[in-house]
């Protein structure tokens, strides 16, 4: 009897000993998957920050520093000073905004109303905003190129404002819409009870109820301003006139790369969305979570 | 008395009606959607019909369009190269695809237990997606440069390699414009997947441990199913977004060396502002939509991953 115990214990024992070994075969792998993939996507962040940090005479030595020995603000004060990077960012701040504004407003005002109000071919809605977001931008940039020709709107900035807004309207507006599914028209109802009007209701219950809609929309309009490069490319044709992208996009041109410029220049460019992203963490989730619920 | 009495209530009943439906369907409603839509149809649908329109014409510039028939359509077609770009265009996306949910499943399913520094570690692996593909094509073109780039002093101290390697060669540049799309748009599939997994019912996979089931059991007969759904629509999505992509190729590469990397976004791209030949790029971008919305029909047709965006549709 008692080795027959000692025995299932044992086995016991082995069986628990033979999970512990799984579940730490298993924990091994987790750690070299997260360990590979920190690797391949911080590596090359890492590398921009560092080579835009290393004084000019240093960043294209070879064997390269892989933790540099003299760090130097230099290549940002010239990035600041010497080139037109001041005036492609005043450009870039006004295509943005104009993005984020447009998309912001329209798609709440659309979103709530697709929400709470009965609109004849609602379902239609919802399969050409699909649709609009897999459209490729190069399919509109033809037509859009001449249509602003004849418009005399080349080489203005609002050209680039609209035809990116295009691209952002139809996925914030059905994610507004998934956002106001979610606030409880009870909320509203209350509201109205106690005496506030339709329009009341809205801008006091529903909209800031439907705040990390609206956020989650603002960093897309924003991902989306701040990073085209196609529509600048094409309508913004004088020095004067680039945004951020297409001016970092002159530092790699020529046959003398100026890696200092074209590093800092990325990393001042990356600097911004990388702040949402740390400071808006959970409203991203929020807004991934609602897309994929 | 009554008469008017009856009247002002009738007028009341019809201003009510009209205050607030029209037919069946609300007023007010449709009032606050028409800028969205008026928006649309400026912006994207008359571009739409004027692109289409333009692919019926011939001229070089935009001016002297005169119309030509379905002659840009046979000059296209009839073009290898034409051909050619559509061939590199599916293989450009599908390899992408490919590599993106595979390390995005799996950096997912890591991400989704519990590690040490979880919140720093996401924060690393999510940046990639924000960061504009300009500055993604700048850091790679200085990471791979042939001479001091970072890459090859790294892959010889390793001894992966003898002697430094030139990435953007015409055998190799493929190469180099999917894996920097990976790095840039993977994140797309980790946080889609990600969210998903966290929905999973624990239970489930309580259940499967104690009938016995292993890891890859549990993966197969729990995980995948939940995740299948949601897979298949990234799959969708992810193929035409990767087959539409100009960006990455045309900063890091221009489509060469030698059309290595032309897709059939940069072939229209030459088209129009290398040739200045609108219709010709208008007719090959009008193919592009055709092939997208029949690539995506037979997807919905044969994978019905519409029941993922119904369930959003909520």
């Amino acid at each position: 009897m008692s080795t027959a115990d000692s025995l299932g214990a044992r086995i016991g024992n082995l069986f628990s000993l033979e999970d512990k070994g799984i579940y730490s075969l298993h924990r091994l792998a987790v750690y070299v998957v997260v360990g590979l993939g920190l690797a391949f996507f911080g590596f090359p962040i890492y590398w921009m920050v560092i080579s835009s940090l290393k004084p000019r005479e240093l960043i294209t030595a070879y064997p390269p520093e892989l933790i540099p020995s003299t760090v130097t603000f230099a290549n940002y004060e010239q990035l600041f000073f010497e080139t037109a990077y001041i005036t492609w960012l005043t450009n870039s701040l006004i295509v943005t905004g104009g993005v984020i504004v447009l998309s912001v407003g329209l798609s709440t005002l659309a979103g709530y109303a697709l929400t709470r109000y009965r609109i004849p071919y609602k379902k239609w809605f919802a399969a050409v905003f699909i649709l609009a977001y897999m459209f490729p931008p190069i399919t509109l940039g033809v037509p859009y190129f001449i249509i602003f020709l004849r418009l005399g709107l080349i080489n203005k900035l609002p050209a680039v404002m609209l035809g990116t807004t295009a691209f952002t309207l139809p996925f914030c507006t059905w994610l507004m819409w998934q956002f106001f599914q979610t606030v409880p028209l009870s909320l509203e109802e209350a509201a109205w009870a106690s005496g506030a009007s339709r329009l009341r209701g809205i801008f006091e219950v529903a909209i800031p109820s439907a705040a990390p809609g609206i956020v989650a929309v603002t960093i897309y309009s924003f991902a989306l301003g701040w990073n085209n490069f196609l529509f600048a490319f094409i309508f913004l044709q004088t020095p004067e006139q680039q945004v951020l992208t297409t001016g970092i996009n002159s530092f790699m041109q020529g046959s003398q790369v100026l890696w200092s410029n074209l590093m800092a220049g990325a990393a001042v460019l990356s600097l911004p969305p990388i702040i949402l992203v740390l400071v808006l963490n959970r409203y991203i989730m929020a807004g991934f979570a609602v897309q994929a619920n | 008395m009554s008469t008017q009495n009856d009247i002002t209530n009738w007028i009341r009943t019809r201003t009510d009606r009209l205050d607030s439906r029209f037919g069946e369907y609300d007023l007010a409603g449709m009032g606050m959607l028409a800028p969205v839509v008026a928006f649309f149809v400026v912006v994207s649908v008359v571009p739409i019909l004027y692109g289409i329109w333009l692919s019926f014409q011939t001229g070089t510039g935009a001016v002297d369009l005169s119309y030509t028939g379905v002659a840009n359509y046979v000059e296209v077609l009839q073009d290898p190269m034409f051909w050619s770009s559509a061939w590199r265009g599916v293989i450009f996306a599908v390899y992408s695809v490919v590599l993106q949910l595979g390390i995005g499943v799996a950096i997912a399913l890591a991400l989704n237990q519990r590690i040490k520094f979880a919140n720093i570690t996401r924060a690393i692996i999510f940046l990639p997606y924000m960061i504009p593909t300009i500055a993604v094509a700048a850091m790679f073109k200085w990471i791979l440069q042939n001479r001091v780039g970072v890459l090859n002093y790294i892959l010889i101290e390793l001894g992966l390699i003898a002697q430094r390697m030139t990435f953007f060669t015409e055998a190799l540049a493929m190469h180099t414009v999917v894996w920097a799309s990976t790095w840039k748009w993977t994140v797309f599939v980790i946080l889609l997947v990600l969210a998903r997994l966290q929905s999973i019912d624990p239970t489930l996979y309580e259940a499967a441990r104690t009938n016995g089931a292993s890891m890859f059991r549990q993966f197969m007969d729990v995980t995948l199913p939940q995740i299948k759904s949601i897979l298949l629509l990234i799959v969708l999505l992810r193929t035409i977004w990767q087959f539409s992509k100009f960006e990455m190729i045309f900063l890091l590469t221009q489509g060469g060396p030698f059309d290595a990397t032309t897709t059939l976004v940069i072939y229209a791209y030459d088209y129009a502002f290398g040739d200045l030949s609108f219709g010709l790029a208008s007719a090959t971008t009008t193919l592009l939509f055709i092939l997208l919305i029949g690539f995506a029909v037979v997807y919905f047709g044969v994978f019905s991953p519409e029941e993922e965006v119904e369930v959003t549709d909520g």
